[in-house]
């Protein structure tokens, strides 16, 4: 069982370096982070920033020159952390001679599952992740995205406290990113711990309570997702003009032509309410208003673009 | 929150588990086809034999001579070769991650891989060498004592391969390590003569001859020829002996690969 006082996932300035002497580069540089229990937690950075070396790290595949690294209060690597997490690598390749069904048993047994416990539970595993039909097919016919949901299954097997995905949706379709977000928020609200690297923004935008942003392997930001999500004091406007016509009053407030449609952005409330009140008395057709809010990947490139700069 | 029924898994039960999927491997890949074809040609061979006639014991002898040596020789090239590309193939094809993420720590891993092709080679040597033993006649002189001790000592042998193929696959690519390894598993002997010969008269001669003992030398367990010579079965000292050595060598090796493989980034 988890003790709630202890983080699942630790992070100690973490340094690891590819290569020795002057061709050593430092992949990570002094990371330090920590994901509590029932926390789901997105890692995101740019290629090449660092995450997936973190991750590795974290699962004992490689190992840190300095810092230290624990999961559930075990170094890394440790048997014991393991048969407590669920982990999908970068890349999800598995044995092209097996079917699906063998794959997962072979998994399921290293997690000390019973013969009756794989029957029972791997039908509705692959159903679930959309392989119902395929559980008897060679992974040699496999395509990538099969492979990946495939991952997703072998990752959920044994039910484990804690999830760690490199490159969650990497490979998936769009249906296959629908029903893997919905997967992950149902395994959220049943309490599991989820930390996972991602490039689709939105998706992490969609599932987590918190970030953590990685450049050049140092971490440049860990906040709660609704924090970066702030209100830009931006409004926008959508309308239709009249036959073609821009009524004087309108033109104003500077609006740009897109299609059919004319957009109007404007930077403080009142001038958004007199705009609006006066597309009103000309007669155009107001077909959206909206505050806008900056998104997780404004943040990240403005991030990223400073740490450049 | 672990699965309810979920039970951890010992070390052995993921040692079994990993063999278990090399034994699909086995299976599903042209190895086996290649060690059936192997035994439909000796099969083919020794029943032509027999339709026409072995006429004397020495012919009968030969034909036994023949077939089990080439069983021996053929289950230990397939052990070399199977043992061989298990953790390069697993690095290769990205394998590695998902199954060392699982609770298994790389020594089992590693244990599970090596038996496993062991096994197999024990498997096939054994198919193979009952074959020729079934379609030749039976000599009176043939000890059933020697015929036990042959094959086990030609599986600890199997078990050797296994074990240098493994360690030699994490040293070297994988076709030196296998080049490497045949010409030690087929030339070992002669090799070390030659060079103890070469040797003889220089200063090196004492660190070479200490350094060649540690070659491994399979022909030690090789008994096909004393027991198809009719040659009584060896004294339980001296086949312990050399039961030890293939252990000892077994545990060398394994120990090294154990050592090497926990200390590699993947």
């Amino acid at each position: 069982m988890t003790d709630t006082t202890q983080p699942v996932i630790e992070a100690c300035e973490l340094v690891v370096e590819y290569g020795k002497g002057a061709q050593a580069r430092r992949a990570v540089d002094g990371v330090s982070f920590a994901v509590q229990a029932g926390e789901c937690v997105g890692f995101i950075g740019a290629n090449g920033a660092g995450k997936s070396t973190t991750l590795k790290t974290l699962m004992g595949f490689i190992f840190a020159q300095s810092g230290g690294a624990r999961i559930f209060g075990l170094p890394p690597g440790a048997v014991e952390s393991r048969r407590r997490i669920g982990y999908l690598p970068e890349v999800a390749l598995y044995y092209p001679f097996m079917k699906a069904r063998e794959l997962l048993e072979l998994y399921g047994g290293l997690h000390g599952m019973t013969r009756a416990q794989l029957r029972e539970k791997i039908p509705p595993m692959l159903e679930r992740v959309g392989l119902g039909e395929r559980g008897e097919e060679l992974l040699k016919s496999y395509s990538k995205g099969m492979q990946q949901r495939l991952g997703i299954a072998q990752a959920l097997i044994a039910d484990p406290e804690a999830l760690i995905f490199d490159e969650l949706s990497s490979g998936l379709d769009p249906i296959g990113r629908h029903d893997l977000r919905r997967v992950l928020l149902e395994l959220k609200s049943k309490g599991r711990t989820i930390f996972f690297s991602s490039h689709e923004l939105t998706e992490v935008e969609a599932l987590c309570d918190r970030v953590i942003m990685i450049h050049q392997g140092r971490i440049v930001t860990q906040k709660p997702v609704a924090e970066l999500l702030k209100p830009l004091n931006l409004f926008e406007i959508r309308f239709a003009d009249i036959n073609g016509e821009l009524p004087t009053e309108v033109k104003e407030f500077n609006p740009a032509r897109q299609g059919s449609e004319w957009t109007l952005r404007l930077d403080d409330l009142e001038r958004y309410t007199r705009a609006l009140d006066a597309l009103r008395r000309s007669g155009c057709e107001v077909r959206g208003a909206r505050s806008l809010t900056q998104s997780l990947e404004d943040y990240f490139i403005s991030l990223v673009e400073e740490a450049r700069s | 929150m672990m699965n309810a029924g979920a039970q951890p898994g010992n070390g052995f039960l993921a040692m079994r588990i990993v063999a278990r999927g090399v034994m699909i491997e086995l299976l599903r890949r042209k190895d086996l086809y290649v060690l059936t074809i192997l035994m439909g040609a000796f099969l083919a061979g020794v029943l032509a034999a027999r339709s026409i006639g072995i006429e004397n014991a020495s012919t009968g002898t030969f034909l036994l001579n023949l077939g089990l040596t080439l069983g021996c020789i053929c289950a230990h090239i397939l052990t070399l070769i199977f043992a061989a590309r298990q953790i390069p193939d697993e690095v290769e094809n990205r394998t590695l991650h998902t199954m060392l993420a699982k609770p298994v720590s790389r020594m089992q891993f590693l244990l599970g891989k090596w038996i496993s092709c062991a096994l197999a080679g024990a498997v096939s040597l054994i198919a193979l060498q009952a074959l020729c033993l079934i379609c030749t006649p039976w000599m009176e002189a043939y000890s059933s004592l020697m015929l036990a001790q042959m094959f086990i000592l030609e599986c600890a042998s199997l078990a050797l391969m296994s074990a240098l193929a493994i360690l030699f696959s994490l040293l070297a690519p994988r076709g030196a390590g296998i080049v490497l390894l045949a010409f030690i598993g087929a030339l070992g002997p002669r090799l070390t003569d030659l060079c103890k010969a070469r040797y003889a008269d220089s200063p090196l001669a004492g660190a070479t001859g200490w350094l060649l003992e540690y070659l491994p030398d399979f022909s030690r367990l090789n008994l096909v020829t004393r027991f198809t010579d009719g040659i009584a079965a060896l004294p339980a000292g001296e086949f312990a002996g050399l039961l030890l050595y293939a252990v000892v060598l077994i545990f060398a090796a394994l120990v090294f690969s154990a050592v090497i493989f926990e200390r590699r980034p993947l």
